[in-house]
């Protein structure tokens, strides 16, 4: 039955993405909500959020601020938040309440701005849509609304830039995502820009200067394009922990007894993820059928035709079989208890909240 | 632009008097700041019992989520407990349905296929709804009833309305009175009494009950301990109700104006006389004589062989604890121990116990875990030799820690008992530490 769950609790929904866009960037984050979408972001989909102060607020909507629509009293609550907290922007992360109502964000945005005179944008996040959705959102919105042209040629400013979009712990399943990138690309590049990870707002601002943007998720493919257009920024479509995760993989016992190589494998993850590792694992397995499957958004321009979107636990139960390996998080077997395949455990924060050391999604 | 936390002595706030409570210290006037420190305000199942798992307290039943995906999200952690696994299921909603409504023709059928799909039949199927519904008026009463017809299994509804926190029914309120409703009226036994108020039972050691079968009490209910729906159904030949926790007060009067038992609300204390005074309402109320002293003395004496050891000792005290944080304070305050600083909202019913710990110790210093302003909090500059609740052991990672917050529900004189004891062991452990 359609939005029917037997087994598997709901993914990271589109407010967690776009919170987790804008948590480490000095930003006031205003969660439009009367608590438990707050509670649900912070307490679960934020790994960073017991070590890493971050000024995410609720705004503690009451049933009498949706019914009436009192607006000017949230932006009262944001100037006073503003008086008090250094911030350089304020974004406004929509949840379901203000989607039924029909909140006016455009308006919220105009208001906040002229009220606290920092830059305030909002996301219409609405609780239904997955986390991919939210981050391609916010990061577009940040983009757009920060990114400035470049000043000065690329060679006379900061040569041999790359900028990376996509390194969100919902994406990477890490803590330490930007320190691996750095180990993986200290000899190509002078710098490396994880943005929205770390460095506040600076890296966006400058996008225009970055040599190169790598795009590790496909919540990034959509700002890709746009500082394609807008800057002339390449990109690569590529992810590094994907290869190495292949590379383990390969190494390990796991697939060496599938040496026939002709074996059935599905792949189930973010996509940019997914079909990485395909390409990792195509190196030395070339005669294997290797399935690309995804319960998040697929790039039409990335997919191959044998290639699965997964909507209802139906959809997984019906191809499981398929396959003589399926490669996905581990937290999916509850869907598919009778599968007789080899399941190879890869984490995936955003379904399950289990980070690839190991460590759960707990609060305290 | 300050970056100091906002405080306020408890002098001051007692001047200022209930009906003019700073706006940082009431949290409809400003935006929440989310830190673990204030995540129980947000998400209360984070921690314990919010309405998710509260609603599930029925045995054998299962509980039908329906909502958009992110209202169920937090709700893998609770999965994670063996009791919980197999009991939720979701019915997400999409963009259409939170518009329209229409996913409430399709809730009949989800709870068939639930049904269907589990091994056993449950007791009740519990449909959990949010925000969404609340602001669409949803009529879940007839929805309950159709999915009755179809699944052939009783369906409760219980609801999940943050938005309705500060109303005079908040969802904490309402699940009490919800997980009871399956009650019908049944046969009286004199013997038999119910304890409302928690969704975890008491501590086995509490003196309520030896006090209470002392009087020709023998059965004495809780729902966190009928093993099954046949066990639930007897709540209802109890013959008087005892309310621990206000929150039950809702769910107690349903419960006398259906199944005509009548009930009686305590208070958990921390004040030693003001607990003797409480028993001695109760037995005036029952017509018995209450023999507590042994009870008493046990208190005291844990209270003295901790004063005298440790009255230098710093305390912080949080909101996030089994106590009500600022009654917790006066008690500690005036057994002659330094409280430096309280972590709590207060509301006007609080300023019982604000007024009297400014007399004793104006200087005491309240904060807000949810204002904004807490961002700039730095234990450093507040040091505490022991934080009590799971809120100030955040704030004070250096201090001796006591959560104090333990599922299994502390009541009466053995609460002030335990509390002492706990305390002077986690004192003498941090002073080994220290020492070694």
């Amino acid at each position: 039955m359609r939005g029917l769950r037997l087994a598997l609790p709901p993914a990271a929904p589109d407010t967690s993405g776009a919170a987790g866009v804008f948590y480490a960037l000095g930003g006031i984050v205003i969660i439009c909500d009367a608590g438990g979408c707050a509670g649900n972001i912070c307490g679960f989909d934020e790994p960073r959020w017991q070590s890493q102060k971050s000024a995410v607020f609720s705004a503690g909507l009451r049933d009498m601020d949706a019914i009436l629509g009192r607006d000017d009293q949230l932006i009262a609550k944001l100037k006073s938040a503003a008086s008090s907290v250094n911030a350089n922007f304020a974004a406004i992360v929509g949840t379901p309440v203000p989607s039924v109502i029909g909140t006016d964000y455009h308006a919220l945005c105009r208001m906040g701005h002229k009220e606290t005179g920092i830059p305030v944008i909002a996301i219409p996040s609405d609780g239904t849509h997955l986390y991919d959705y939210g981050e391609e959102k916010a990061y577009l919105a940040l983009f757009e609304t920060f990114s400035r042209e470049k000043k000065q040629t690329k060679k006379e400013h900061r040569p041999h830039v790359i900028g990376v979009l996509g390194v969100t712990p919902l994406n990477t399943s890490m803590m330490n995502a930007e320190y691996k990138l750095r180990t993986f690309y200290a000899d190509k590049y002078n710098d490396i820009w994880c943005y929205g990870a770390e460095g506040g707002l600076s890296p966006i601002e400058n996008a225009a200067m970055a040599d190169m943007n790598l795009v590790i998720a496909t919540s990034g493919l959509e700002s890709a394009w746009y500082l394609k257009q807008q800057f002339g920024t390449p990109f690569r479509i590529w992810n590094p922990f994907a290869e190495e995760a292949a590379e383990s993989l390969l190494a390990s016992s796991i697939l060496k007894e599938t040496d026939d190589n002709t074996e059935q494998i599905l792949i189930l993850h973010q996509q940019i993820y997914a079909c990485s590792m395909r390409t990792a694992l195509r190196k030395k397995l070339p005669d294997a059928g290797i399935t690309v499957g995804s319960w998040f958004q697929m790039d039409e321009r990335l997919t191959e035709p044998q290639d699965i979107s997964l909507r209802e636990e139906d959809d997984l139960k019906t191809v499981a079989d398929d396959y003589d390996i399926i490669i996905g998080d581990s937290s999916m077997q509850k869907i598919i208890p009778d599968y007789r395949g080899k399941f190879i455990d890869c984490p995936h924060f955003a379904l399950s909240g289990r980070l690839s050391d190991g460590r759960e999604a707990t609060v305290q | 632009m300050s970056h100091a936390p906002f405080s306020i002595t408890a002098g001051e706030l007692s001047n200022l008097g209930s009906k003019n409570i700073p706006d940082e210290l009431v949290s409809g006037r400003h935006l929440i700041y989310n830190s673990p420190a204030a995540l129980s305000f947000n998400s209360p199942g984070a921690h314990g019992f919010g309405v998710k798992r509260a609603g599930m307290a029925i045995p054998g039943s299962v509980m039908l989520l329906v909502s958009p995906g992110c209202c169920g999200r937090n709700t893998s952690q609770i999965m994670a407990g063996p009791e919980y696994g197999k009991r939720f299921f979701y019915f997400l909603l999409d963009e259409n349905d939170i518009v329209t409504g229409k996913h409430l023709n399709r809730i009949p059928q989800a709870v068939k296929e639930i049904v269907d799909h589990l091994k056993e039949k449950p007791s009740m199927v519990m449909i959990c709804i949010t925000c969404v519904d609340a602001l669409l008026g949803t009529d879940m009463e007839r929805v309950c009833r159709k999915a009755e017809k179809a699944a052939d299994v009783k369906v409760r509804a219980c609801y999940m309305y943050a938005l309705t926190r500060d109303s005079r029914k908040p969802p904490m309120v309402a699940v009490r009175k919800s997980v009871y409703s399956l009650l019908e009226k049944g046969k009286k036994e004199s013997d038999t009494c119910n304890i409302l108020g928690f969704f975890s039972p008491l501590s086995d050691e509490c003196e309520l009950y030896p006090m209470l079968k002392s009087f020709g009490v023998n059965r004495i209910q809780e729902i966190s301990r009928c093993k099954d729906f046949n066990e639930y159904t007897k709540l209802s030949h109890a013959n008087f109700n005892l309310v621990l926790n206000a929150e039950a007060r809702l769910a107690a009067d349903d419960m006398e104006q259906r199944l005509h038992i009548p009930s009686i609300e305590l208070t958990r204390l921390y004040e030693i006389d003001k607990i003797e005074n409480q028993y001695k309402s109760l037995g005036q109320v029952l017509n018995v004589v209450f023999h507590d002293s042994r009870y008493r003395v046990e208190a005291q004496n844990a209270v003295d062989r901790f004063c005298e050891k440790h009255s230098d000792a710093a305390i912080s005290i949080g909101s996030v604890l089994n106590a009500n944080a600022f009654e917790l304070a006066l008690a500690l305050i005036k057994y002659g121990l330094t409280v430096t600083e309280i972590f709590a909202d207060p509301t006007p019913g609080d300023f019982t116990y604000i007024h009297r710990i400014a007399r004793l110790r104006p200087s005491v210093r309240i904060y807000s875990n949810l204002s904004p302003t807490m961002l700039h909090y730095h234990a450093d500059e507040h040091p505490a030799t022991i934080a009590i609740g799971e809120d100030a052991c955040w704030y004070h990672k250096k201090a001796a820690h006591l959560p104090w917050n333990d599922e299994v529900q502390p009541f009466g004189y053995h609460a002030v008992t335990n509390l002492f004891n706990q305390m002077s062991r986690i004192l003498e452990k941090d002073k080994k530490v220290v020492s070694k």
